[in-house]
């Protein structure tokens, strides 16, 4: 495997858990709205 | 709005990185190319150290003012913080599998690091035995102030024992050569964010929780 591959897997490792992220504090975000 | 601006300087800091140690940077000259596991060995574990100093002063926060939110904060702080310390761990193996040829070689540091994950691992054992919130709060800002005695510990372990793990920082600074010195600033920027932002995000589920709501549902 090479560096690029890596560099890569690693991009998309990264933007997978933003993602995550995001979502989770859109959630939070709406319950928090609902009080 | 906040939030969303530490998760993008996160991602940012993270992915130009995780560029310049993995593409810009040159082979090293005993190591070879498996040295660039370093770049995210280090800052996970420094951020995990900074976690479990932040946990102790936010443990000292709730006996002072028994406020909830300290509470919250503080285990917040661990469970991220034992979670870049396991990822240490875990990239430490790697590094030191291509460095001194066994994955796991019983060295002070290792040995030490092990032991603050197990002794924080214990900490989330026995929050998750105490039903009653107050006496939860109360025993795991205890045991919050007595297990961070275990991180100067795995810190000075290179030190204070004969170890294979080089000591990084000295009182002259960086052993490192400038253009790595950057990429891991860039680096460890980014994960300070990534834990600022978990921290927050973990925190304010535990407010959720603890007002009733629940956050996650079963499918």
């Amino acid at each position: 495997m090479n560096l690029q591959s890596i560099f890569i897997a690693v991009m998309l490792a990264l933007t997978g858990i933003f993602a995550y992220l995001i979502y989770l504090d859109a959630k939070v975000r709406s319950l928090e709205k609902n009080e | 709005m906040r939030n969303r601006i530490i998760y993008a300087l996160s991602y940012i800091f993270l992915l130009t990185g995780s560029y310049l140690s993995l593409l810009v940077l040159k082979p090293e000259k005993t190591l070879g190319e498996v040295y660039r596991i370093f770049f995210f060995h280090f800052p996970l574990a420094i951020v995990s150290y900074l976690a479990f100093a932040v946990s102790l002063v936010l443990s000292i926060a709730y006996l002072r003012s028994k406020k909830m939110r300290f509470d919250d904060l503080a285990s917040s702080s661990i469970e991220i913080g034992l979670l870049f310390c396991v990822l240490a761990t875990i990239t430490g193996a790697i590094f030191s599998k291509q460095a001194w040829g066994a994955y796991w070689s019983w060295d002070p540091r290792q040995t030490t690091t092990l032991i603050v994950c197990f002794i924080y691992a214990s900490y989330l054992a026995l929050r998750s035995a105490i039903e009653d919130r107050e006496t939860k709060a109360r025993l795991s800002a205890i045991f919050g102030i007595f297990a961070f005695f275990s991180v100067p510990l795995s810190y000075l372990s290179t030190r204070l024992w004969f170890s294979l793990h080089p000591t990084m920082i000295t009182s002259k600074g960086m052993k490192l050569e400038k253009d790595m010195q950057i990429a891991l600033l860039v680096m460890v920027i980014g994960m300070l964010f990534l834990y600022v932002g978990l921290l927050s995000l973990s925190s304010r589920i535990k407010k959720l929780e603890r007002e009733g709501k629940t956050f996650y549902t079963k499918s």
